[in-house]
């Protein structure tokens, strides 16, 4: 039945769709909320129900109880044991991703998608099912279950609760937060598993309730007292080892001071590419060095708006002819950027290459109704809407989703993702040959067991509608996917590169 | 030889001590009833043999394993009926003897056709829709069918009319006849295992009172009648149940040794009329429990 739930509300969700209208109005923004909210409810059922079942698996054969059919028969602990894994994975983990490959695979996902998302699926429900075990090993009926898992978590979730220790202590540095977030994160999967095996195999549940309240402790002191940074200074998968690819009149950058101290620096690489295809820097770290001796260290992400020139340059068919720079940002101290604009900075560190491959998804009359679709992604505009020299448009767009699939990069405080396929549009003038890049920024989205749903809000402004007078009647939507190789390729070491900077004009 | 052994053997929960010091010693071959009112600790007791429960001081010993290392092997030499053990109700008898069958290599498929023909029981029905005599009689199935060498039954016959305590028995008679094997049975109602037994334990509050052969049993305990006593004789500490009724005056001698302890009731009432009745199991029993049994504990562990 648990299946048949998960299955029936994925079908449903991924069949939830918002009418095709004129406007893009409030209400598009309330139904994906709406979705969302829904979409989360649905989510915490499957894994509530999830860890119920994983508990009464385990329940099936207590080992508390001295009346359980398998005691006094020749089942050792470590049979037993290896029997309710195999059966709670069949059961919760493979069961369901195999039940939604066949959706997954009517609905356009290629086999990297339907591999990541079963991946992903598995991984949360093994989330869920290994604690589900574990407080069922530790208990002896049903109703022990509820109770101490509610005790069990209540008492994590105050444990790990942010507020908490901010009371109690002054809050540190921002990396040690990040650490202690992590630990105290990451730290349930392997506490629940140690506790869940220990149980099975020595059947000594004083023991094992003493590590659930090890863990509960280690728990709340990690989030009061950790005091170490144990983050990596860079993204994940950075070469430990440098390897010198470019030489340094390859790379020019430049930086722009934006508002709240943060700054865009922009990468030029004269790197030769193919047709399609980009080198292009993910990520930098290394030292600004001003004249008077003072210097800062910085950390380099892809911005926002970071693959636009190499997806506009595909669409225009000039991959590969010219230059191509990549916009990325950094957060700095207030000092630090007050010192940047009275005087140039030096820039000795590394940035982190990796090959990428932008390719054309579809084009798409300005029209509601109108779509593109290409393997598992789809989109559909919902509505286009012309007044006051701006164009309103609202897209719906769905996709394979995996959340583990989606490195996060974190850098004094400015939060960077990483998207599998950084996304752009473009509106292509065609009779005309001009286009214009246009930020696509989330209206909401909502996501269930391998698929996504993204509303976007597109908002042309008046100085796109100077340079394209036509539109929207001569134009057309293309996209744009830019996807970097898995994994980084090569680092190149700059020594001493002037960065100059200008103030952006308002 | 004993196939259980069990030295100062005490389990406490909490501040209860459910079993207090037990040296017990089953020998290979028997039948052996396990005998006490309910909470005496003989479910305790089999638990630790078991290996449900850990021994808070002491040690237990089943086929020459510490209690606490019984494995597979002895495990699967071993069947366990107890009237609480739960069963996959979810199965029918044929899933559960199928299930069962791969834990053990000794499994006898002949008498697995002769017992479920004995028992009567509906090869596809599901365990759930059974009644509790017939749920009984399943578990027993499956604990027989691979001819254990050790039979651990405790309480089974607990909520079982007669006539199903009787194809139980018949069904435990019936294998016990085909090989060399041991049974422990325990039970709160000697009347149930009667028939079955020929070594018997008395345990009470957790302390063991007496445990020796049935038929010694039997033998060293007479009801003694006697006729026209003279008021002044006392009892003595072997008799108990003393009570008089007009001329009459009864009692239970638990040291009968035939002449000479015929010549010592001459002794105490002179040349009266005298008639010494031999006692079932049952009677035994029910006047120890009546008398208090302290004395002849000491006795018996001796």
């Amino acid at each position: 039945m648990w299946l048949v739930f998960v299955l029936v509300m994925t079908l449903g969700f991924r069949s939830a769709s918002l009418p095709i209208r004129g406007d893009a109005g409030r209400t598009a923004v309330d139904w994906i909320m709406a979705l969302s909210t829904w979409t989360q409810l649905i989510m915490v059922m499957q894994f509530v129900v999830g860890y119920l079942l994983a508990g009464a698996l385990a329940l099936e054969d207590p080992i508390l109880s001295t009346t359980a059919f398998w005691q006094g028969r020749p089942i050792g602990r470590r049979r037993l044991f290896v029997a309710k894994l195999i059966a709670a994975a069949v059961l919760f983990v493979i069961a369901p991703a195999l039940a939604l490959t066949p959706a997954w695979l009517a609905f356009g996902f290629s086999f990297g998608d339907v591999v990541a998302a079963a991946r992903d699926v598995m991984m949360w429900q093994a989330c869920v099912i290994v604690p589900g075990m574990a407080l069922g090993s530790l208990t002896a009926n049903l109703r022990q279950f509820l109770l101490c898992s509610i005790a069990v978590f209540g008492a994590y979730f105050v444990a790990a609760a942010y507020g908490v220790s901010a009371s109690l202590i002054p809050a540190p540095v921002f990396d040690v937060l990040r650490s202690r977030n992590f630990i105290v994160q990451f730290a349930l999967l392997p506490a629940m598993s140690v506790i869940l095996a220990h149980q099975y195999l020595s059947h000594r549940y004083r023991f094992g309730w003493a590590l659930v309240a090890l863990w509960l402790g280690a728990t709340a002191m990690t989030r009061v007292a950790w005091p170490w940074n144990i983050m990596p200074p860079g993204p994940p998968g950075w070469p430990s080892a440098t390897v010198s690819a470019g030489r340094h009149e390859d790379v020019v950058m430049s930086a722009i001071l934006l508002a709240q101290n943060s700054v865009a620096v922009t990468v030029t690489l004269s790197q030769p590419t193919g047709a399609d295809t980009f080198l292009a820097p993910f990520a930098g770290r290394g030292e600004l060095r001003w004249d008077d001796g003072t210097a800062a260290v910085v950390t380099l992400w892809r911005g926002a708006n970071w693959a636009e020139t190499a997806a506009a340059q595909l669409v225009k068919r000039e991959g590969g002819t010219r230059a191509v720079p990549w916009q990325m940002q950094v957060s700095l101290p207030a000092d630090v950027v007050t010192r940047w604009q009275s005087r140039p900075a030096i820039f000795t560190g590394d940035l982190l290459l990796a090959d990428g491959r932008a390719r054309v998804v579809g084009e798409m009359a300005l029209e509601p109704g109108a779509q593109i679709r290409a393997g598992s992604n789809r989109v559909r505009l919902l509505s286009a809407q012309a007044s006051d020299g701006r164009l309103r448009m609202l897209l719906e767009e769905r996709q394979a989703f995996a959340s583990w699939d989606r490195p996060h990069f974190d850098s004094r405080g400015n939060l960077a993702r990483v998207h599998r396929n950084a996304d752009a549009y473009l509106l292509a003038d065609r009779p005309g040959g001009t286009m214009k890049f246009v930020p696509a920024s989330d209206a909401g989205e909502a996501a269930m067991n391998g698929f996504q749903l993204t509303l976007r809000h597109l908002d042309i402004s008046s100085e796109w509608r100077g340079e394209n007078p036509s539109a929207p009647e001569g134009g057309a939507m293309v996209k744009v996917t830019f996807e970097p190789a898995r994994y980084w390729r090569r680092t190149i070491t700059i020594e001493r590169l002037p960065l100059a900077t200008e103030e952006k004009q308002p | 030889m004993n196939i259980i052994e069990t030295q100062h053997l005490t389990r406490r929960f909490g501040r209860m001590e459910a079993v207090h010091d037990l040296n017990l010693a089953v020998p290979t071959g028997s039948v052996f009833a396990l005998l006490g009112p309910n909470g005496a600790g003989k479910s305790t007791t089999i638990k630790v043999l078991m290996n449900l429960l850990a021994p808070t001081t002491g040690t237990a010993r089943v086929m020459d394993v510490d209690s606490r290392q019984l494995g597979e092997r002895q495990l699967a030499q071993i069947g366990y009926v107890s009237e609480n053990q739960q069963l996959p109700l979810w199965m029918t008898v044929r899933q559960l003897l199928n299930y069962c069958r791969p834990f053990y290599p000794t499994w006898d498929r002949d008498l697995e056709s002769t017992l479920l023909a004995r028992f009567a029981l509906p090869e596809h029905q599901k365990l759930s829709r059974l009644s509790r005599g017939m749920l009984m009689k399943a578990a027993l199935l499956s604990s027989l069918a691979y001819r254990p060498k050790l039979l651990v039954l405790d309480e089974p016959f607990s909520g079982l009319d007669a006539v199903v305590r009787d194809e139980f028995i018949r069904g435990v008679l019936e294998v016990s006849e085909r090989g060399e094997w041991t049974v422990l049975v325990s039970s709160h109602d000697i009347e149930e295992v009667e028939r079955l037994c020929d070594h018997v334990a008395l345990i009470d509050g957790g302390r063991l009172r007496l445990s020796e052969p049935a038929e010694a049993l039997q033998a060293r305990f007479r009801r003694v009648e006697v006729t026209a006593a003279s008021a002044e004789v006392r009892p003595q500490p072997a008799w108990v149940e003393w009570e008089r009724a007009g001329a009459l005056t009864r009692f239970v001698e638990t040291r009968y040794a035939g002449g000479p302890t015929e010549a010592a009731w001459r002794g105490h009432f002179g040349e009266v009329r005298i008639v010494a009745h031999p006692m079932t199991l049952r009677e035994i029993f029910m006047a120890l429990a009546r008398s208090g049994t302290a004395s002849l504990a000491t006795e018996a562990t001796a």
